[in-house]
């Protein structure tokens, strides 16, 4: 609950980072609807549920359209990677503690290259840690419930590598951690493993973060093209940023709890 | 939970049932016994004519596993029901297609074959002829005359033709109408690792077309023996198979017909088969198999499955019990006592999906967790689907037995047509066949998506060898255009009459190898010449049968329509000079509204115009439903003749107009300018699609964005 008070008590910073996101998801979620229109128009779309075949036939007679659909999702997440890269200090820094926007944005710059450092070492782990638990447990999925098993194990890592690489960030950029060698990124993932009063919560709220951000899809299908249907896809991404700024709060406080020191 | 279902769908709802359900564990298969004759009793398998019956044969086949060979003989009894007489006799030497590189089956599959490939091992398939002998006691012996006290063989000359998939025998005498002629073969039959239909993969040997087969006389068109391409398929007279195999002891065999003795020794087993009034006869051997038996109607359905698939085999049997209810209650009656499953092993596929008479190969369902299929992501089309498609053509090639190399779409469409029936009969209409949360692709759907692109580029009716594979559009034009051609038919001439006509032409072709012309003349005769579509007191409109098919058949045609235009302008008023009672001209107001858009006028004050186009060149007659804004909704059927047609309505407001609103013309694949609004209604609803796509876009956006940070 303190991590999450910490959050709460940076409003300007949850403002920040939820407007960044609405915006460049907006403006390309704008582009998709204006193709989308522009291809249609002036016929109208009695879909009658066939939303799935409709949209074949679009993407058919219009195969840019797709293409469309990929850049947003290569788009999306190169924006994210550079995103939380630059925005990895800044963050930290005010979830510890109060600090004018001009330092803010100083220690964004002045710590990128040891945080981009520190988040490819973590992503080289992370891809090895992966594809070793898929490769065990890719045989589980042609077996019934055996599979759900897999997935959970599947995401389960995910949430301990996410754990990791939030202490990470937080070694380098509250405690002078090497950023540039690869020891730092897996003395975070041992640290993890041996902090369950940090993991279990940081797991709990990456696996929210996640269920809000898949919950965003789904309801944008399940509710496709109802009114409405656009603030609830956006209200849960809110949801899932808070959630998300929550578990780095929790990687701060462990960094309290360890070396004593604010 | 089945009530306001037709009595066909409540027959089969416990299927659909079973296919929604997890698979469960299979419990142990319940013993039934092998039936003691070949067909059904008389009163259950409908007529079989005895004319019919020309070719006879009796095999012997012993199975080397170890190297995949068949030493093999035959003793072919033809009878010529003619009035032509024949001085040779062509074969088909099938398993030659895989002999070399330049075969015209290798030549034009350049080894591939749906999603298999030839491999370097067991690359080679082969049937190599030693010894054509005539039996000449009864060589020429008259219909019904006295055989001779004792058999003796005359060697004949026999050579592979330039295509080594046929052969011609010389006869030392002709054989005229009425007659009959015996003939025995010594063969060695080399399979191929499999890759297409017939082969082996470890110690699974699936045996097609692995024997010399005779060629088919025809009245008219005398010898028909084909050169095997890559889509020709196969075309025989029926006749009575005895058929004796030697395999080893461990191998569990499903073959044509039924068992009627076994004996194990010496570490082999002789397996006897008969099979009566079937064109061909296959068996697949395997270690492996789990046997998994049901009974349905007196028909004995045997599955052989891989023991990590024996899960799947409870949602199989299901299907082929619905798809036998249904296809006896469309078709006729099945007229054989027993069906065979079989499911290829992994590293087989290319053996799957494959009909023979009474038995076929079928696929696996694909492996998605049951817990995903309940929750994200189901799909309808793999494995039952395959299971229902060969299971038809124990229908449409095996009773109907038409030239599939020929007319192609005769067999492949008819029995695609045939499936999608089945589908709606189990599902109900219009079915979805994957599922993505609550998102559905439908059937018809699937069906427009597969009927566009290359599958326009060619008619429908021509011979199998016509299509070049470097093209692609062999699937998509003779399965799924022929189906759709059909199903739009269906749908114009009414359910009813189409299933009438489609049982008539089954009842009247058993057995009797029918052609196109066949079908399409009784499609006419069932349906009429021209079927008035028009509502009961309106001004006829006309869909001519035989111009639909021919346009359908034999044309690249495209069914497809538009909304060019849809707007609403100022009614004409009575303003303007006019000539008064003594000739001189008066009034010369201005109009009234004149300056006001069409828009901001009365709903009485403008006049409703839609502007429909044929943008294809297929005529056909298509409906069209227009909405007004006082509520009203009207329905017309235009005929499709002329590429423009312009309709008013004085003193209406018009909103909106669909063409097709039924979706009947399934072949209309490009339906997104169908339905087009008044721009005052397209500001307030928009097109229906941008919304949702651009949300779905902006979540992903999100998602994406969300996951990775912070």
């Amino acid at each position: 609950m303190t991590a999450l008070r910490r959050v709460l008590r940076a409003p300007g910073l949850i403002v920040l980072v939820v407007a960044i996101q609405l915006v460049v998801a907006l403006i390309l979620g704008s582009g998709v609807r204006a193709a989308v229109g522009a291809s249609l128009v002036p016929y109208s779309l009695a879909t009658d549920g066939h939303l799935l075949g409709a949209t074949f036939e679009l993407f058919g007679d219009h195969p840019g359209l797709p293409v469309g659909f990929r850049q947003v999702a290569v788009g999306s997440s190169a924006i994210a990677l550079v995103l939380w890269i630059l925005l990895a200090a800044p963050v930290i820094h005010r979830l510890r503690s109060k600090t004018p926007a001009a330092r803010l944005a100083a220690l964004a710059f002045s710590q990128l290259p040891a945080i981009g450092v520190t988040t490819l070492w973590h992503l080289a782990l992370r891809i090895v840690l992966l594809a070793a638990l898929g490769l065990l447990t890719a045989p589980l999925l042609d077996h019934g419930a055996w599979g759900l098993l897999g997935v959970a194990a599947t995401a389960v890592a995910l949430a301990i590598s996410t754990c990791a690489l939030d202490l990470a960030r937080c070694h380098v950029v509250l405690h002078g951690a090497r950023g540039f060698h690869y020891s730092t990124a897996l003395r975070a993932y041992r640290e993890a493993v041996r902090r369950p009063a940090v993991l279990v919560p940081s797991m709990l709220l990456s696996f929210g973060q996640w269920t809000c951000v898949a919950g965003a899809v789904a309801v944008a299908m399940v509710m496709a093209g109802a009114g409405g249907t656009i603030w609830l896809v956006r209200g849960l991404a809110v949801l899932g940023v808070v959630l998300g700024l929550t578990r780095v709060a929790v990687a701060v406080e462990a960094g309290f709890d360890r070396t004593g020191r604010g | 939970m089945f009530e306001g279902l037709g009595s066909r769908a409540r027959l089969v709802a416990p299927v659909l049932l079973a296919l929604l359900a997890a698979c469960a564990p299979t419990p142990d298969p319940p013993s039934i016994p092998e039936p003691t004759s070949a067909l059904r009793p008389a009163p259950d398998r409908g007529p079989v004519p005895a004319d019919a019956r020309i070719a006879d044969y009796e095999l012997e086949a012993r199975l080397d596993a170890e190297a995949h060979r068949i030493e093999g003989s035959a003793r072919l009894t033809w009878r010529n029901t003619t009035s032509r007489t024949v001085d040779s006799l062509p074969f088909h030497l099938y398993m030659n297609g895989f002999r070399a590189e330049d075969t015209a089956w290798m030549a034009t599959s350049r080894g591939n074959h749906r999603r298999s490939a030839q491999s370097e091992e067991g690359a080679w398939g082969f049937i190599d002829v030693t010894a054509v002998r005539l039996e000449e006691s009864a060589a020429l012996r008259v219909a019904g005359g006295v055989e001779g006290p004792a058999v003796e063989t005359v060697e004949l000359v026999w050579s592979e033709d330039a295509e080594p998939s046929t052969m011609t025998v010389d006869l030392p005498r002709p054989v005229g109408p009425g007659e009959s002629v015996t003939v025995q073969l010594d063969f060695t039959t080399q399979l191929p690792r499999v890759f297409a239909r017939t082969g082996f993969f470890e110690d699974f040997h699936a045996a097609g077309q692995w024997y010399p087969k005779i060629g088919v006389l025809e009245e008219e068109a005398g010898w028909q023996a084909h050169a095997f391409s890559l889509f020709d398929e196969f075309y025989a007279d029926f006749g009575n198979y005895r058929v004796m195999l030697d395999v080893p002891e461990d191998m569990i065999v499903g073959a044509t017909g039924i068992r009627t003795v076994e004996e194990v020794s010496e570490g082999r087993k002789r397996l006897t088969y008969e099979a009566e009034m079937v064109h061909d006869f296959a068996w697949m051997a395997d270690p492996d198999f789990v046997e998994l038996l049901a009974e349905h109607n007196g028909v004995r359905i045997r599955q052989l499955i891989q023991p990590e698939r024996v899960a799947d085999g409870e949602i199989h049997l299901d299907t082929q019990i619905a798809a036998l209810d249904i296809y006896e209650s469309r078709y006729g009656p099945y007229p054989w006592s027993t069906i065979t499953i079989v499911h290829p092993p992994a590293g087989a596929e290319g053996a799957g999906g494959m009909e023979y008479p009474t038995l076929f190969t079928t696929g696996d369902r694909a492996a998605i967790p049951g817990w995903l299929r309940a929750s994200v992501f189901d799909e309808r089309m793999s494995g039952v689907v395959v299971t229902i498609h060969e299971f038809g053509h124990q229908y449409f090639q095996g009773m109907l037995a038409s030239r599939e190399h020929l007319e192609p779409w005769l067999d492949e469409g008819i029995n695609t047509t045939s499936n999608v029936l089945a589908a709606t009969d189990v599902l109900g209409e219009d079915p979805w066949i994957s599922r993505f949360l609550t998102q559905k692709l439908y059937l018809r759907d699937f069906l427009r998506s597969a009927i566009r692109g290359r599958a326009t580029v060619e008619p429908i009716d021509r011979p199998a060898r016509a299509f070049e594979s470097v093209v692609g559009n062999y699937g998509s034009t003779i399965y799924s255009r022929t189906a759709a051609v059909m199903m739009t038919l269906r749908n114009l001439a009414g359910t009813e009459a189409y299933d009438r006509a489609f049982r008539v032409y089954c009842d009247t072709w058993r057995f009797r190898h029918p052609r196109g012309d066949d079908l399409e003349q009784t499609l006419v005769a069932e349906l009429g010449d021209r079927i008035n579509l028009a509502p009961a007191g309106g001004e006829a409109v006309e869909l001519d049968v035989r111009e639909y098919l021919e346009q359908a058949l034999r044309t690249t045609r495209q069914v497809d329509f538009r909304v060019e235009r849809i707007t609403n302008r100022r009614r004409l008023g009575e303003t303007g000079w006019r000539r008064g009672a003594g000739g001189k001209l008066e009034g010369g107001d201005p109009p009234a509204d004149l300056e006001t858009p069409a828009r901001e006028l009365a709903d009485d004050g403008v006049d409703g115009v839609v502007v429909v186009h044929r943008a294809g060149a297929f005529e056909v007659p298509v409906e069209m439903r227009v909405e007004f804004a006082d509520g009203g909704v009207e329905r017309l059927i235009w005929d499709g003749r002329d590429r423009i047609e312009v309709f008013e309505w004085p003193g209406r407001r018009v909103e909106r107009a669909t063409l097709d609103p039924d979706h009947k013309l399934l072949l209309e694949w490009r339906r997104l300018d169908n339905t087009a609004v008044t721009a005052s209604v397209y500001d307030e609803e928009g097109d229906g699609l941008s919304r949702p796509l651009g949300d779905l876009a902006e979540a992903l956006s999100l998602a994406l964005m969300g996951s990775f940070g912070p």
